[in-house]
C-alpha cells in the first residue's frame, strides 16, 4: 500500500489545498454547535472533518519518501497534469452550461459535440460535422422523445 | 407467501415491457462495460437521472440489466485488447489477452461468457437464500452497530481500492460531509449552508455520482487519446459442453469467493476477481498452462467472482441499506428518489421488491449469456470507436442526466466541479469510491451515532463501553481496529515475523 510512484508535478500542492479546504470546514463544522453535546448536529461533522485533516496529514507524512517529479516546475505540471486539450475541453463544457438554457439543447449540445471532435481528433470538420449530427439526433430521439426527459428548450423560440 | 414470492419473481419474466427493458439494459451494459471509458457505475448514475419519473420496477429491471451485463462486458477488452473495460475485468486480463494472442479470443469470449452467467447465477441464489435469514437478523441491529458497518464498509473501499488507506479514508470522509450539508434531519438545523437557500436541500447526490464517475473518468480519459486500437481476430465463441463441465468446480469455488466478497460492505467485483484469481493460482494444481501465459483457469475464476460479487453486493444493500460497492450505492440512490428506504423492515414492508430483484437479476444474467455469445461482429466495430468522439457524448449524456434530476443548470455546475475534482484525485492516486459510498453512508452514519449516543445519555464513557459490551457490536470494533491495525508499519513488520518463524517450522 506503500506509495512507491514518483510524485506527479502539483501532486503535494493539491495536498495542501485539500488540507486548509478540510481545515476550513473543520472551523465551520465546529461552528454550527460547538461542544454543545455529544450528539448536537455539528458533532459528526466535526468528526468527519477532522478524519479528513488527520487522514491528508498522514498522506503528506508518507508521501514524503515519494521520489520528487523529475520536473516539478509549473510547465510541467501544465503539460503532464493540466495539458492543452485538457484546459479546451473543460472551456467548451463551461460554454455548453452557459448556453445550455439561452440556446437550448439542440443547439447547445450541437455546438460542443462538435467542436469538441474537432478539438480531440485535430481538424476533419466535415466529419465531427456529421458524427454530431447523428450523434445528437440519437440522443435527442432516445432521451426527449422515447424518455420522455425535460431538455431546455431555448429562450427565443 | 410461496405463491406470491413465485409471481414476484416472475414478474419481469411475464411482464413484457420489463422483460424489454431487463434485456435492453443486459445489451446495453455489455457494451458500456466493454468500452474502456465507460463504466457500469458511470451509466447507472447517469441512468437514475431519466428513470427516477418511472415506476421502480422499470428502472430496477433496466439497472439490474446494466449491472449484469457490464460487470461480464468488461472482460471483452480485456481479452481483446489487454484494456479491462471495468475495474472488475483487471485479472481477467492477466491470461485473457495471451489468449488472445494465441488466436484463441473466441474460445476465450465463450468460457469467459458462460462462466460469468454461473457465477452470476450463484450470486443470486447467495441473495435468495441469504437475504431473508440476514434481515431477520439485522433488526437486532443497535444504531451503533450501523454506525460500525458503514465505518467498516468505507474502510474496506478505502483500504483495498486505492494506493493509501490515508487517502480511502480522506476520500471516504469528504464524501459523509456533503452527504451532510443542508438541513440537519433530527434538529432542521444548518449544516454547511453558508446561507445559501439552495443549499438547505443538500447537495443533489446524483450530481455527485455523475460528475465522479462520469466527467471524472472522462477528463481522464483525454490523458489517452492517441492510444491506436488493436484489431483481433475472433473464430467461433460458443465454447463446447466438455470444456464448460471442465471448469464448473473452479467456477463454482471463484463464485463462493465472489459473493463473500462481494456481500462485504464496500467491496465489489474488482476485489473478488482480483481474490479469486489469486486463489486459483494457490489451489489449481494442473493448469491448462502456467498463469499469466494465457491459463483458462485464470479466465474462469476472475469472471465467476466478480459476476457472482453482484448479487453478494445487493445482500446488504437490501437487508441492511448498506451499499456492496459503489454501483449498488448508486443503486441504493435511486430506490431514496423512488421512496424507498433500503434495511430490514424493506423486506418486511415490500417483500416483492426482493423476489422481483431476485427474478429480475435472475433474468438479466440469461441475457447476459445470450447477448454475450452473440454479437461478435457488432461489437468488434464498436470498440473501435475513437475516443475523440467517446469523450464528447460521454460529457453531452452527464449533463443531459444532470439536469434530468430537478430541471436546474446549478445541478450542471455542481456537476462539473465534483468532475474536476474527481480528475484531481484519479490523477493524484485519491480513488473517487469511497467518496460515493460516503456521500450514501454519511447520513446514516450521522443518526446512528446520534441515536447511540441519545440511548446512553450522551455519556460517551457508557458509549465506548458499548462498543465492546455486546457480541455483534465487539465482533465489528474488533474488525475496524484489525483494518486500521493491517495499515500500520508494525503490522507488516508482526506478519513477516510470523511467516518467517513458520518457515523455519514454527
Amino acid at each position: 500500500m506503500n506509495q512507491t510512484r514518483p510524485r506527479l508535478p502539483g501532486e503535494r500542492a493539491f495536498t495542501l489545498v485539500l488540507l486548509a479546504f478540510s481545515l476550513f470546514l473543520l472551523v465551520q463544522a465546529f461552528r454550527i454547535s460547538g461542544f454543545e453535546s455529544v450528539s448536537s448536529p455539528g458533532v459528526f461533522p466535526m468528526i468527519a472533518a477532522l478524519v479528513m485533516v488527520v487522514s491528508l496529514a498522514a498522506a503528506l507524512f508518507r508521501d514524503r519518501a515519494a521520489p520528487p517529479p523529475s520536473d516539478g516546475g509549473p510547465a510541467a505540471f501544465f503539460r503532464e497534469v493540466t495539458p492543452p486539450v485538457l484546459l479546451l475541453t473543460l472551456a467548451l463544457i463551461v460554454a455548453l452550461m452557459l448556453t445550455l438554457e439561452p440556446a437550448g439543447f439542440p443547439f447547445a449540445a450541437g455546438g460542443f459535440l462538435f467542436a469538441a471532435i474537432l478539438l480531440l481528433q485535430r481538424g476533419r470538420p466535415v466529419r465531427a460535422a456529421i458524427v454530431a449530427a447523428v450523434a445528437l439526433t440519437a440522443i435527442y430521439v432516445v432521451f426527449r422523445l422515447v424518455f420522455q426527459v425535460v431538455l431546455p428548450e431555448a429562450e427565443w423560440l | 407467501m410461496e405463491g406470491s414470492a413465485a409471481s414476484y419473481f416472475l414478474m419481469s419474466w411475464l411482464d413484457p415491457s420489463l422483460l424489454a427493458l431487463t434485456a435492453a439494459g443486459a445489451l446495453a451494459g455489455v457494451y458500456i462495460g466493454a468500452i474502456p471509458g465507460l463504466s457500469v457505475t458511470m451509466a447507472v448514475s447517469i441512468l437514475i437521472s431519466f428513470t427516477f419519473s418511472w415506476e421502480v420496477n422499470e428502472a430496477l429491471a433496466l439497472m439490474g440489466g446494466v449491472f449484469c451485463g457490464g460487470v461480464y462486458g468488461g472482460s471483452r477488452t480485456a481479452i481483446l485488447l489487454n484494456i479491462p473495460g471495468a475495474p472488475s475485468a483487471i485479472a481477467t486480463a492477466l491470461d485473457g489477452y495471451p489468449l488472445a494472442q494465441r488466436g484463441e479470443a473466441g474460445r476465450a469470449i465463450g468460457v469467459s461468457t458462460v462462466t460469468s452467467v454461473i457465477g452470476g447465477l450463484m450470486g443470486v441464489a447467495a441473495l435468495a437464500i441469504a437475504a431473508p435469514a440476514i434481515s431477520d437478523f439485522a433488526l437486532k441491529f443497535a444504531p451503533r452497530d450501523y454506525l460500525l458497518l458503514a465505518i467498516i464498509g468505507i474502510l474496506l473501499v478505502g483500504s483495498l481500492s486505492g494506493e493509501s488507506l490515508a487517502k480511502g479514508v480522506f476520500a471516504g470522509a469528504l464524501g459523509v460531509l456533503i452527504g451532510m450539508v443542508g438541513l440537519d434531519p433530527m434538529t432542521a438545523e444548518g449544516r454547511f449552508t453558508f446561507g445559501q437557500v439552495s443549499l438547505l436541500g443538500g447537495i443533489p447526490y446524483v450530481a455527485a455520482m455523475i460528475g465522479f464517475f462520469g466527467v471524472a473518468e472522462a477528463l481522464v480519459q483525454l490523458r489517452n487519446l492517441n492510444v491506436a486500437p488493436i484489431k483481433q481476430k475472433v473464430d467461433r465463441i460458443v465454447p463446447g459442453w466438455s470444456v464448460i463441465r471442465k471448469y464448473i468446480p473452479l467456477s463454482i469455488r471463484s463464485s463462493a469467493i465472489g459473493v463473500v466478497i462481494g456481500a462485504l460492505p464496500g467491496t465489489g467485483g474488482d476485489i473478488a476477481a482480483l481474490m479469486a484469481y489469486d486463489n486459483a493460482k494457490r489451489t489449481v494444481k494442473n493448469p491448462s498452462r502456467p498463469f499469466g501465459q494465457g491459463a483458462y483457469e485464470g479466465l474462469v475464476a476472475p469472471e465467476s467472482a466478480n459476476n457472482a460479487a453482484i448479487g453478494g453486493a445487493y445482500i446488504p444493500m437490501l437487508t441492511l441499506g448498506l451499499p456492496g460497492d459503489a454501483v449498488t450505492a448508486v443503486i441504493i440512490g435511486a430506490l431514496f428518489i423512488h421512496g424507498l428506504k433500503p434495511g430490514p423492515m424493506l423486506m418486511i414492508e415490500t417483500p416483492h421488491l426482493f423476489w422481483f430483484t431476485v427474478g429480475n437479476l435472475t433474468l438479466a444474467n440469461l441475457f447476459t449469456l445470450v447477448f454475450g455469445l452473440t454479437g461478435i461482429r457488432v461489437f468488434a466495430k464498436m470498440m473501435e470507436c475513437p475516443r475523440a468522439i467517446l469523450i464528447p457524448l460521454i460529457i453531452v449524456l452527464s449533463v443531459v442526466g444532470t439536469y434530468a434530476i430537478q430541471n436546474s443548470v446549478i445541478d450542471v455546475y455542481w456537476m462539473l466541479a465534483f468532475g474536476v475534482l474527481g480528475y484531481f484525485m484519479k490523477l493524484y492516486g485519491y480513488q473517487v469510491g469511497p467518496v460515493i459510498l460516503g456521500v450514501i453512508l454519511g447520513p446514516l452514519m450521522d443518526v446512528s451515532y446520534r441515536r447511540a449516543m441519545l440511548s446512553v445519555r450522551d455519556d460517551p464513557a457508557m458509549f465506548a463501553w458499548e462498543l465492546v459490551a455486546n457480541p455483534l457490536t465487539l465482533v465489528l470494533t474488533l474488525s475496524i481496529v484489525l483494518l486500521l491495525a493491517s495499515q500500520t508499519p508494525a503490522w507488516g513488520a508482526a506478519t513477516a515475523r510470523v511467516r518467517r518463524w513458520r518457515r523455519n517450522g514454527g
